[in-house]
């Protein structure tokens, strides 16, 4: 059996809502989601779930995946478009948009593409985002929702904008850059949701992280600590009851004491770092992870489907 | 199994997604073969601070191995370093030089430092010269790597193949030019391919790179067969490559499609270790009956995701290798103590528990 838990009735505010309380809309361009973390703290379900929270709110959903994560078509709701876009093609596509027709795919072929991208650091991220500009741009979806790759690809990627600012100094890539830009700052079109675990090095790491996009000038559309474990349920055990315990299971349980008042000292620091709130998003008793779970925590969290 | 593994070959890759626990798994399984009496060296791709911290590397990891204070029970020894893309360009261009002067020239370039970490591939290139480096090294008899992320780890395994597919390329040829100086410099610049490069980047940033490339003039030819010798290498009888993943369908799915590039490849793995595993308390139903509600609830949690995560691993993708399962650590390892129980964990009977 799983059980799903309620969160905290603050955190019920959903992140897409924000900065100023409004639904986005496709006409005035669609909001933008960069979904951020360390490897391995389930930026991928974080997707799916603020997918399935967006779509049970009425609106209509984009996940771009990048490098083809397929696992995002397997959790998202039916009614979410998923594309993946991967660095080449997406080189490839840009080149073809300018122009370049047959030498875009020869020269993305040839590898010289990769010793140019070297004169211009970033290119890769920057057609990647401009992938996602193009996609938010096209008017058909409400919501665009980024599964970013792990944490130190995406700092730089949020910085590889600026950084070709700086290098290039004018044509089609600049032109791209500040396009992107404009996007990146806009807090009422584009924010970051930060998703962490609450152990150590993934907290540490998001905490570098806040201040990376802060320094960026990205908005922090959204905080979330993902898998908090039920370990809460022993915290109330009385001194009686523990000393009653079988040797076996009181080792077992006081290393889960041990691990749940690391994780709650975890989470305060990762609060004290962002300065506002976070959403807990509870660990299932599953290794199995599928769609009808990830809406049942999208329900938790950000309440019924609207009819 | 994987005890075969640690005391027989002479290279092991260690791969999987980030966050799996990769590197521990790489620094455990190099302080396994060294309580086997084996000289191990540990090598990490992937910048990682927590390693030099948890080796007790006092000054972190650097660009040269370095040797691992182990208790004196331990009769093999073990190295660490860290890949530093420059430092290792600046050694293989040193070494690979054909002409008095041309390392200083290649390494005045101004792309020549910024090309080590930022050309997409270059640092994964620099990561197989290491290695070979280091396993012609006879101070070690195992070379332990600890790939990037697995999107980036087929790179590390790609790399020679993309670097002798470049140097074989046209473009590259065009760009090395084939006459005099002044003839290669107009024939670049008139390439119909070149100016549309030159379109995107300008003009100004191709002649860096057209410059950059020519310093490198007649080095190619020991670029290529280092490039080969690691080709053959990766896919060799003594080299293992270990996957690393969490027991949940998302890691095995990703673990598989990159298990599915590695076999593409003409690589096959070895083994695949399940880190992290959930550890079924087993208790008798007598005793269970006794126990406080909030601890039995606690309980039958963990047992159903221990189940659960049973359940995945035997669904894995039948392409995937035979799995150890090891178990979930209280906290982060962050000494070598840790990492010497992980690593009896890894080679001792009873456990790493074969998946029943």
């Amino acid at each position: 059996m799983v059980e799903i838990a309620m969160s905290d009735a603050s955190n019920t505010v959903a992140p897409w809502l924000l900065p100023d309380g409004t639904l986005p809309t496709a006409e005035r361009g669609a909001r933008v989601l960069l979904v951020l973390g360390k490897g391995g703290v389930g930026r991928t379900t974080t997707t799916a779930l603020l997918a399935h929270g967006a779509h049970a709110a009425g609106l209509n959903v984009l996940v771009v995946a990048i490098d083809g994560k397929s696992s995002l078509h397997r959790l998202c709701p039916g009614g979410v478009d998923v594309r993946s876009v991967t660095a080449g093609s997406a080189l490839e596509d840009y080149l073809l948009d300018q122009g370049f027709g047959n030498f875009a795919r020869r020269l993305a072929q040839s590898g010289v593409i990769e010793v140019v991208g070297a004169a211009a650091p970033g290119i890769h991220d920057l057609v990647v985002l401009g992938k996602v500009k193009q996609f938010a741009n096209i008017g058909q979806h409400d919501v665009v929702i980024l599964d970013a790759p792990a944490t130190g690809h995406a700092t730089s990627m949020l910085s590889s904008v600026s950084g070709l600012l700086d290098i290039v100094e004018g044509g089609p890539i600049r032109e791209q850059a500040l396009d992107v830009q404009r996007l990146l700052m806009d807090a009422g079109r584009c924010g970051a949701v930060v998703v962490t675990k609450a152990e150590t090095t993934p907290v540490n790491e998001s905490i570098e992280l806040i201040s990376a996009i802060r320094s960026v000038d990205v908005a922090l559309a959204g905080a979330i600590v993902n898998a908090v474990e039920p370990d809460e349920l022993l915290i109330n055990l009385s001194k009686k009851e523990h000393s009653r315990l079988p040797a076996q299971v009181a080792e077992v349980i006081d290393a889960a004491i041990a691990r749940h008042q690391q994780s709650q000292h975890n989470i305060s620091r990762f609060v004290n770092a962002l300065g506002t709130s976070v959403m807990e998003v509870e660990k299932l008793s599953t290794a199995d992870l599928n769609r009808d779970l990830v809406a049942k925590l999208a329900t938790a969290a950000y309440g019924e489907p609207v009819s | 199994m994987i005890t075969d593994l640690i005391s027989e070959r002479s290279v092991i890759v260690c791969c999987g997604s980030g966050g799996v626990g990769k590197t521990t798994m790489a620094a455990s399984i190099g302080l396994a073969a060294a309580t086997l009496g084996r000289k191990v060296v540990v090598i990490t791709v992937d910048p990682a601070r927590r390693l030099g911290d948890a080796l007790g590397l006092d000054s972190g990891l650097g660009a040269d191995p370095a040797q691992v204070v182990l208790p004196d029970d331990v009769s093999g020894e073990l190295w660490a370093m860290m890949l530093d893309p420059a430092t290792e360009l600046e050694r293989v261009i040193r070494t690979t030089a054909v002409r008095p002067g041309q390392a200083d020239e290649a390494l005045a370039n101004p792309f020549t430092q910024s090309i080590a970490t930022s050309l997409g591939g270059t640092q994964e290139y620099m990561a197989t010269e290491a290695v070979y480096r280091l396993t012609s090294d006879e101070a070690f008899d195992l070379v332990v790597v600890d790939t990037p992320p697995s999107d980036k780890a087929m790179a590390v395994v790609e790399a020679p193949d993309v670097l002798v597919k470049f140097l074989d390329h046209q473009v590259f040829k065009l760009l090395m030019g084939t006459g005099g100086r002044a003839a290669r410099l107009l024939s670049a610049a008139t390439q119909p391919l070149l100016r549309a490069v030159g379109r995107v980047i300008g003009s100004n940033v191709l002649n860096d790179v057209v410059n950059f490339l020519r310093a490198f003039t007649g080095m190619e030819t020991s670029f290529r067969q280092r490039a080969i010798t690691v080709q053959k290498m990766w896919r060799s009888d003594s080299t293992a490559f270990v996957l690393v993943a969490t027991p949940t369908t998302e890691s095995l799915n990703e673990i598989s499609r990159f298990n599915d590039e590695l076999i593409s490849a003409g690589i096959s793995s070895t083994a695949l270790i399940a880190n992290g595993a959930t550890k079924e308390v087993l208790i008798d139903a007598e005793t269970s009956g006794h126990l406080p509600a909030s601890a039995a609830e606690w309980l039958g949690w963990q047992s159903e995701l221990a189940e659960s995560e049973r359940t995945v691993l035997r669904a894995r993708n039948a392409n995937l290798p035979e799995v150890a399962m090891v178990g979930r650590l209280h906290e982060d390892v962050h000494d070598v103590d840790g990492l010497l129980q992980l690593a009896d964990e890894l080679v001792s009977t009873s456990s790493p528990k074969k998946l029943q």
